[in-house]
């Protein structure tokens, strides 16, 4: 796991990380942290401003918008999560198979993939909602649907890298099955650069699933979701900025760590893109350029 | 070249059909069968069994699956979509005054993005690590960290309300272009920025570069080498951004009640309304596959090496 | 006579915010090493050791956020003090590259002709015709075939060993005090190597000027060099005339690069039936 030390030496990363991962767990432990019921209404409560015991206050049906906000982390970071990691698992599977055995599945499975791909993802996506209806499982099964193709082709192009070295020829040679020499051999090489792209969508999935659901095909009523609350705060805009504005800072606040983190991963990775990186401690620095350096020569 | 043309063309052709077998097969998948959302739509009071089949015999839904697909095919080449379910319109006449507004909108974004772009990238590239560079990608990556429509939010209630500058919504004038653009262009100018500035830079510390510079030429003529080249790559990129906005303006469309095809578009879903559903995708798909095909053209005509590829 | 001098050349990547202040291990630490007249140099080391840095740094190529500071000599003048608009003249004119991989080194956009005119261009005002004609008998001399053909065609249409021949043709029609040779043949196939090895061996005899050849491959490092140094984790760990390096060298290291290099020819022989044609 050197590159998960490397990206621990890069202190405004480990600030990201922390960000998203505590994100996520509050929004896992969301029964046991938000102060109120989300859905629970107290008409009297209308726009209440902040009080004690409503920290950020009350929206226009009197709920909790602090409680609405944890619990809205569900859908919109941890359910994306789940589409994303479900979405990139299925390109990896089809792209270890293409790039592993080639021959006419190869063939078959990439033309399967130019055919998903020349749909744009979000008239795709629109399409699929279309038909199916609107709802947070048909928007995340819609994305999954889009993205896999794209997963796919990455893997392949890093796993048709590897095949070819010559460790891996070898392996087959004295009779290591597929499978062995897939987990052992290809996956930890292609899996960084898997984990690099997966990560640099995580942030954009999260923008355009808020974005579906504040256009009313998302999540519905009476659910809890970021972008949707800013769907419903859209009416008083003028009057009551606040709630527009809490949901959408929490947004920016973690679609920038993710994205910051997911710049941070691909770095690590990549000791060439050091001109960028502003790094702390000259040995590290001076040793990475070198193992670089190394790298560039020998090739 | 030619060769690779006719190549070209000839692997865009069956993907177009391919897509639009696709695209009608997508409303096989409903759950709703549409004789009931046309029903909903006319208002009928009681819905049965033998009108549902009375429906589908007047819509011509009974008939074989290729059947149909041949001639909605057929039919589509010739820009006639079918009816709506809701209004009973005729697709094309709905969808292609939205078309015409999102394509106005979209192209404008799309000139002031480029441009943009490039400028921005560029610049970037050549002060790499200096002040003008840190802060525009500091800029740029808090403004892409942001959902579209709250940014635009943010400004019509700066632009349009409290200072009165430009309309709230609608398109009405000039004036009620700036907004709209102005959310576009700054949502993907930040990212394509980004893509020009790391092509560029990966160019300037090439070995021709290098090379270049060994041999005597100066800063200057090896910039402009690095620019010609690393701009190559970004044709490919800028030629798929024109679909991918057009496709994509649908919340910015929403929050300023901008009559085109996004707004179309969602609210033919809400209501269930497939033919415009699908006539929505067969545009927007063909466009995609033209867009990228030309592009691929362009970059072969420009660098001789990818005439080899296919 | 001593065509270039190096003293105590020093390379080190600066760290922001730091200015000339050498921080932690330097890449190259304090070589000093001299060229004379019709001499060829060559530097060996394994990846890493220094030996392209040094190269560039003798041009002041280094870029981005690598300094270097000591003495560069080249007839007397100090090119480190050289403001960069003069520097530039000296590149090419003065002291050319010539880089390991030839696919590369070209700007893929336009075609080779292209290309080297421009650079002549900026060192000579001849009339294009008399480019094309000393570029041509350059060409032919290196045993490109055909050279206004080539010209006219793009670099990825060449083959590497193609390439690496259009350098050393630029080379000789430049005539430079220093030739810098980086690595050239290490990206080229067996066969093609000999054949540009032995255009270096042509360069040398008729140029008469200086030569630094960098490689990593001790056989055609013997082929060539007059002086060999010995490069390791950016310090020069033995210098000495070719004979003398590959029969008693003194530094554990580079016994240690001549007997791997030995080993694997004398191997070779046996295996050849105790003959040995190509000792480069």
């Amino acid at each position: 796991m050197r590159l998960l030390q490397r990206l621990l030496q890069d202190k405004p990363a480990v600030l990201s990380l922390s960000i998203v991962a505590v994100t996520m767990l509050i929004g896992l432990a969301a029964p046991l942290i938000a102060p109120h019921p989300p859905n629970l209404v107290h008409m009297e409560l209308r726009f209440a401003g902040a009080s004690w015991s409503y920290w950020l206050g009350n929206d226009h049906l009197g709920r909790c918008v602090l409680s609405r906000l944890i619990y809205g982390i569900r859908p919109s970071v941890l359910w994306v999560l789940v589409a994303l990691l479900a979405s990139a698992g299925l390109g990896a599977c089809v792209g270890f198979l293409s790039g592993y055995y080639r021959g006419r599945l190869d063939a078959w499975l990439m033309r399967l993939c130019d055919v998903m791909l020349s749909f744009p993802g979000y008239v795709m996506t629109l399409a699929i909602v279309g038909i199916l209806g609107a709802g947070m499982t048909n928007i995340l099964a819609a994305f999954v649907l889009m993205k896999w193709a794209w997963f796919a082709r990455v893997t392949r192009t890093a796993v048709m890298q590897v095949a070819d070295a010559d460790y891996v020829k070898f392996a087959k040679v004295t009779g290591a099955s597929g499978l062995r020499i897939m987990t052992r051999y290809i996956a930890p090489v292609a899996a960084p650069d898997l984990a690099v792209i997966a990560s640099s969508t995580y942030g954009s999935m999260i923008l355009q699933i808020s974005g579906l659901s504040f256009l009313g095909l998302g999540i519905q009523a009476p659910h809890a979701e970021w972008g949707m609350m800013m769907n419903e705060a859209r009416s008083v805009m003028f009057t009551r900025p606040e709630l527009m504005l809490v949901p959408g800072l929490a947004v920016i606040v973690l679609v920038s760590a993710v994205n910051f983190l997911s710049d941070s991963l691909q770095k690590a990775l990549d000791p060439k893109l050091m001109h960028a990186m502003r790094s702390d401690k000259p040995g590290a620095v001076l040793g990475r350029w070198l193992r670089g350096r190394g790298r560039k020569e020998a090739a | 070249m030619l060769s690779y043309l006719i190549k070209r063309v000839g692997v865009a052709l069956p993907l177009l059909v391919v897509i639009s077998f696709l695209t009608f097969g997508l409303n096989q998948l409903s759950p709703m069968d549409p004789a009931e959302v046309v029903l909903h739509a006319q208002e009928v009071p009681a819905i049965t069994e033998e009108l549902i089949a009375q429906t589908h015999a007047e819509l011509g839904m009974d008939r074989p699956f290729l059947a149909r697909y041949g001639d909605w095919l057929l039919s589509s080449l010739q820009l006639d979509f079918g009816e709506s379910y809701i209004t009973g319109k005729p697709v094309w006449s709905l969808l292609g005054p939205a078309l015409v507004n999102t394509v106005k909108l979209t192209l404008i974004s799309s000139f002031i993005i480029i441009l943009l772009s490039i400028g921005l990238g560029v610049l970037c590239a050549l002060r790499e690590g200096k002040p003008v560079d840190l802060a525009v990608r500091g800029l740029s990556f808090l403004l892409t960290s942001m959902p579209s429509y709250w940014l635009a939010a943010l400004m019509v209630w700066y632009f349009a309300v409290k200072l009165d500058l430009f309309p709230t919504s609608g398109m009405s004038s000039a004036d009620s272009y700036v907004l709209p653009v102005s959310v576009l262009v700054i949502g993907y100018a930040g990212i394509y920025f980004r893509n020009v500035r790391s092509s560029m830079l990966s160019h300037l510390h090439a070995d021709y570069a290098l090379y270049g510079r060994a041999c005597g030429l100066s800063e200057r003529q090896v910039t402009m080498r690095v620019l010609r080249n690393s701009l190559q790559v970004s044709v490919s990129v800028f030629g798929l951004a024109i679909p991918i906005i057009l496709g994509s303006t649908v919340v910015v469309e929403n929050i300023f009640a901008w009559p085109g095809l996004g707004t179309l578009t969602v609210n033919s879903i809400l209501g269930r309304d497939f033919p415009i559903i699908q006539a929505y995708v067969l545009v927007l798909a063909v466009a995609f596959v033209l867009f990228n095909t030309v592009s691929d053209l362009i970059n072969a005509a420009l660098n001789p090496r990818l005439r080899k590829e296919l | 006579m001593n065509v270039l001098e190096v003293e105590q050349l020093r390379i080190w990547q600066a760290a922001d915010g730091q200015g000339q202040d050498a921080d932690g291990r330097a890449l190259v630490s304090g070589s000093s090493f001299a060229v004379k007249q019709g001499q060829c140099v060559a530097i060996v080391g394994e990846s890493g050791s220094g030996k392209s840095l040094t190269c560039k740094a003798i041009m002041r190529l280094n870029g981005g956020s690598l300094r270097q500071s000591g003495r560069i000599l080249l007839g007397g003048v100090d090119l480190a003090e050289l403001p960069l608009q003069e520097m530039r003249g000296y590149r090419g004119k003065r002291l050319c590259m010539i880089m390991q991989s030839g696919m590369s080194a070209f700007d893929p956009s336009q075609s080779v002709g292209a290309f080297l005119q421009s650079v002549l261009q900026v060192h000579y005002d001849w009339p294009r015709s008399q480019m094309q004609e000393s570029l041509a008998v350059a060409m032919l001399s290196v045993g490109l075939r055909e050279p206004l053909a080539v010209l006219r065609r793009y670099p990825h249409e060449l083959s590497g060993g193609m390439l690496q021949r259009l350098m050393i043709a630029l080379a000789i029609v430049l005539e430079p005090d220093v030739i810098i040779a980086d690595e050239p043949t290490t990206a080229l196939d067996a066969v093609t190597a000999y054949e540009v090895v032995e255009q270096f061996v042509q360069l040398r005899e008729r140029a008469g000027g200086a030569m630094i050849f960098v490689s990593h491959d001790l056989g055609v490092v013997r082929r060539l060099a007059d002086e060999i140094l010995v490069m390791k984790d950016g310090e020069i760990v033995e210098r000495g005339d070719t004979q003398h390096i590959f029969t008693a060298a003194r530094h554990p290291y580079t016994r240690y690069l001549v007997s791997s290099k030995e080993e694997l020819s004398r191997h070779y022989t046996q295996l050849m039936g105790g003959r040995t044609d190509a000792q480069g």
